[in-house]
């Protein structure tokens, strides 16, 4: 297992953002739906090693982050998007995710090929010496992907990844996440539950802190069964349902 | 999207992680998208408009014209140096890039060095450039003598110091008025510490950049030495090196124990270094040559320059040392009225030479008569010794020059007097003090040495300036400032607007017209330059309060009252807000480029 949380919360002073998760997750794509507030985000930034657990137990590709050689060994295997993604608006395409390239160690000799594939893959080759700055916010948001995928990891954290992008990158998106998970574990946090049940094997719905949902997308589709939960397609009619029974 | 694969190691060796290589490539990044660049083109306005001009109103003597490195150049510098530093060291939180790059593996000490090290690089580069142009000139005017480096290297450490501690500064204290706060500290710094090396000369002052300005005599008549600049140099490479230490040490750099053990090991190293020069200046002392410190000391450099004076041939012979071959025909001409009233005569002076001066005050060379028949009689400040002419041969009525061009300083005699004429008119010569008169105004330095040598021997120092004017000053202050005000304004509305291009493209998708962001930017720089103005006057009237209080014969602190500057502080409160705000009104009219960059949520 990639991903073994037991037991895991947050807190920012008097809210729980995080209340006793436990997750378990293996190579492929991992969808984390909930609405806003769920404490999806906070949950990625726990596993992206950003912030420390206030309790519980997390271990990321068999190893310990709260140690510093361990927590080392996971973020040069790690791949994270954040929500918001900052950005320096001098640099170009190719450099922003060379310069990433770089602080995630990996060998120089591999760093310019790993550019230029990572930046073809997210189809941003012909605007590779573009500034960031001229860019439209989807194409930002695929530079954003570009560095995350760069190192090739084997934990791949995605929070958002296609809010911005127009219909047909989103769909040469949820491509490039099965084929990323066919190695790697890819948790996706999203309120698009169109992406999870095109490209996840799994999927978590989070509401106030807690999964109040754990299966596949079919599982979640058939929660919806016999209900009059609102949404326009079967996989919303079953997060509508579900929620709705979380807070019953 | 297409995928392609390739391979990557999982756990690369150290030897990998370390590579210089990696490094190399980090620093390349850094270099090409560092904003200091782009600040070059306001130095070099900065730099013809104060050191370079000052630079040319110097006689061409290479130390003399080399003093406006570390008094003009490096306070020019200072400031661009700390904002610019401090604005890169707040990128991360400013970018909102901190969740990004915390997922690194390589800690942050590792990419806040690359920053540091690029601006730094960027700095000392554009410093060292304009350095050299400098040089240049005074290397095409001068006839004598060579360039002295000290300065330089004293002032590139400075420049060091003080970016690293403004990359800390902004580091820690992130946010968008951390950079224009940091330049006008760094600026208030390099003033008050220039101030105290003119003021004092107590060791902690010895070490500021200020104090190293040479004496005219050394590399002239004697080596410069280098004992107190590398005492400098070694106290502001502590400082910067502290300054990384300390960054190390900070959670933001994410290191292990090995990395905080580094970091700590390093801000020890700049500590030790800092301390130990700190302790080398307070066993300065005052040496013939300059200040020398007894442990950096080689006795080597106390030996005289040999030369080959040039000399003139008018009523006497007139010689003085090659590096002021250009001011021998007017020293040959004031001369010349003074030595005609006796020439021919037996026991007449048959030559003036240039020489050095008497021991402790190395700052100035002076003039020695050379007599007919027996040896040479200095002019001015002999000692008791016995009068070489034979009764029979001298002047029976001396002439007493009055020269009326000497300054009318309260301690400032007008009348020139021979030897003989003192004895002739039974007049008692004795020293009761020494008059030093210079073309340009003193250095800090040689200022210092003379109060340290008066103070040594109980006597005080009256410095007084006749050129330029306080009027003179006060304009050319006036404008200086305004010029240094705008050009750190204009850097500081750069860099906001920049940062807020964001908010005015959220303010063009609303609907805003040009107008109205024009508008905005417009009242932002007037504000920004309004409180700029306003606590640089009341900055500027504390420190001219505190130089009155220690200078009573200038007027005292009823001059603040008596003249004060109304049109000077109009241009500054009012026509400098009027400025910035006209220039911000200019600039703001283009349309955002990135209306859409932020992702829609």
């Amino acid at each position: 297992m990639n991903v073994e949380i037991t037991d895991l919360t947050r807190r920012f002073g008097r809210n729980q953002a995080v209340a006793g998760v436990s997750l378990r997750a293996g190579p492929g794509v991992f969808g984390l739906l909930g609405p806003n507030g769920a404490g999806k985000t906070s949950l990625l930034r726990m596993m992206a090693t950003v912030i420390q657990p206030s309790s519980g137990e997390l271990r990321l590709l068999g190893r310990d982050p709260g140690a510093y050689g361990q927590r080392k060994q996971i973020r040069r295997r790690l791949g994270y998007l954040p929500q918001n993604l900052g950005y320096y608006p001098a640099f170009t395409v190719v450099e922003f995710v060379e310069y990433f390239a770089l602080l995630k160690e990996m060998p120089p000799a591999q760093v310019p090929g790993a550019v230029a594939a990572a930046v073809e893959k997210v189809g941003l080759g012909d605007r590779a010496r573009a500034k960031l700055r001229t860019l439209s916010g989807g194409m930002l948001r695929r530079v954003g992907i570009a560095q995350a995928i760069v190192n090739e990891p084997e934990l791949l954290l995605l929070d958002e990844p296609t809010a911005g992008l127009d219909p047909e990158q989103r769909v040469a998106f949820r491509s490039l996440m099965r084929d990323l998970g066919q190695r790697a574990t890819v948790v996706v946090s999203t309120h698009l539950v169109e992406d999870v049940g095109a490209a996840c094997a799994q999927v978590a719905l989070m509401n106030q802190g807690k999964i109040v949902f754990h299966g596949t997308p079919q599982e979640l589709t058939a929660r919806a069964d016999g209900t009059a939960a609102a949404g326009d397609a079967p996989l919303e009619r079953g997060y509508s349902a579900v929620l709705a029974q979380a807070r019953s | 999207m297409t995928a392609a694969r390739f391979p990557v190691p999982a756990a690369p060796s150290r030897a990998a992680r370390l590579s210089p290589v990696a490094a190399a490539r980090l620093l390349r990044l850094e270099l090409r998208r560092n904003p200091m660049p782009w600040l070059v083109p306001l130095l070099a306005l900065l730099f013809w408009f104060d050191p370079f001009r000052t630079m040319q109103g110097y006689p061409p003597i290479w130390d003399l014209r080399a003093s406006v490195v570390p008094n003009k150049l490096l306070p020019d510098f200072v400031a661009f140096a700390g904002g610019v530093s401090a604005w890169v060291g707040s990128r991360e939180h400013r970018r909102r890039i901190i969740d990004l790059v915390t997922t690194a593996a390589r800690p942050g000490w590792a990419r806040q060095c690359a920053a540091l090290v690029a601006t730094t690089c960027w700095v000392i580069l554009a410093y060292l450039g304009f350095s050299a142009v400098l040089y240049a000139v005074i290397a095409h005017q001068a006839s004598w003598g060579g360039p002295p480096w000290w300065p330089v290297a004293v002032g590139a450490a400075a420049l060091a110091a003080v970016c690293a501690a403004g990359f800390a500064a902004g580091t820690f204290f992130p946010g968008r008025f951390t950079a224009p706060l940091t330049a006008f500290g760094a600026f208030l710094v390099s003033v008050v510490t220039f101030q105290n090396a003119v003021r004092s000369t107590g060791g902690a002052t010895l070490l500021s950049p200020s104090a190293v300005v040479p004496n005219l005599d050394a590399g002239v008549f004697y080596h410069y030495l280098p004992d107190l600049p590398i005492a400098q140099v070694m106290f502001l490479a502590g400082i910067a090196v502290v300054a990384l230490g300390v960054l190390g040490l900070s959670p933001a750099a994410e290191g292990g124990l090995w990395l905080r053990r580094a970091a700590a090991a390093v801000a020890a190293a700049g500590l030790v270094a800092a301390g130990t020069a700190a302790g080398l200046a307070h066993t300065a002392r005052l040496g013939p040559h300059g200040v020398v410190i007894p442990a950096l000391h080689d006795a080597a450099t106390d030996q005289p320059i040999p030369y080959t004076p040039v000399c003139r041939r008018s009523t006497v012979v007139v010689c003085l040392h090659p590096a002021f071959r250009a001011f021998l025909g007017d020293e040959t001409a004031a001369l010349d009225p003074v030595l005609g009233e006796v020439a021919g005569l037996p026991g007449a002076p048959v030559r003036a030479e240039q020489i050095s001066t008497r021991p402790g005050l190395s700052g100035i060379s002076k003039m020695q008569l050379v007599y007919g028949n027996v040896g040479g009689v200095p002019l001015a400040g002999s000692g008791p010794a016995a009068f070489p002419c034979p009764r029979r041969n001298c002047l029976a009525n001396p002439v007493i020059q009055q020269v009326s061009a000497l300054p009318p300083g309260t301690s400032a005699p007008n009348t020139v007097i021979t030897e003989h004429a003192v004895r002739q008119l039974g007049l008692r010569a004795m020293i009761s003090g020494w008059l030093i008169q210079t073309a340009q105004p003193l250095t800090a330095a040689q200022i210092s040495n003379a109060k340290l040598t008066a103070a040594a021997a109980g006597m005080n120092v009256e410095t007084r300036s006749s050129v330029p004017t306080s009027a003179e000053i006060i304009n050319w202050a006036t404008v200086f400032g305004i010029v240094l005000a705008l050009a750190i304004l204009a850097m500081s509305v750069g860099l906001i607007r920049s940062e807020t291009a964001s908010d005015l493209s959220t303010l063009a998708a609303t609907g805003a017209s040009g107008t109205t962001r024009r508008n905005l930017t417009a009242t932002t720089a007037g504000a920004l330059a309004f409180t700029g103005a306003v606590l640089g006057t009341v900055g500027g009237y504390v420190a001219t309060t505190g130089w009155f209080r220690s200078k009573p014969f200038n007027g005292g602190l009823g001059t603040l009252v008596s003249s004060v500057p109304t049109v000077n502080l109009l241009i500054i409160l009012v026509g400098m807000p009027l400025v910035a705000a006209a220039g911000g009104w200019l600039f703001a009219g283009r349309e955002p480029s990135g209306i859409a960059h932020q992702p829609i949520e």
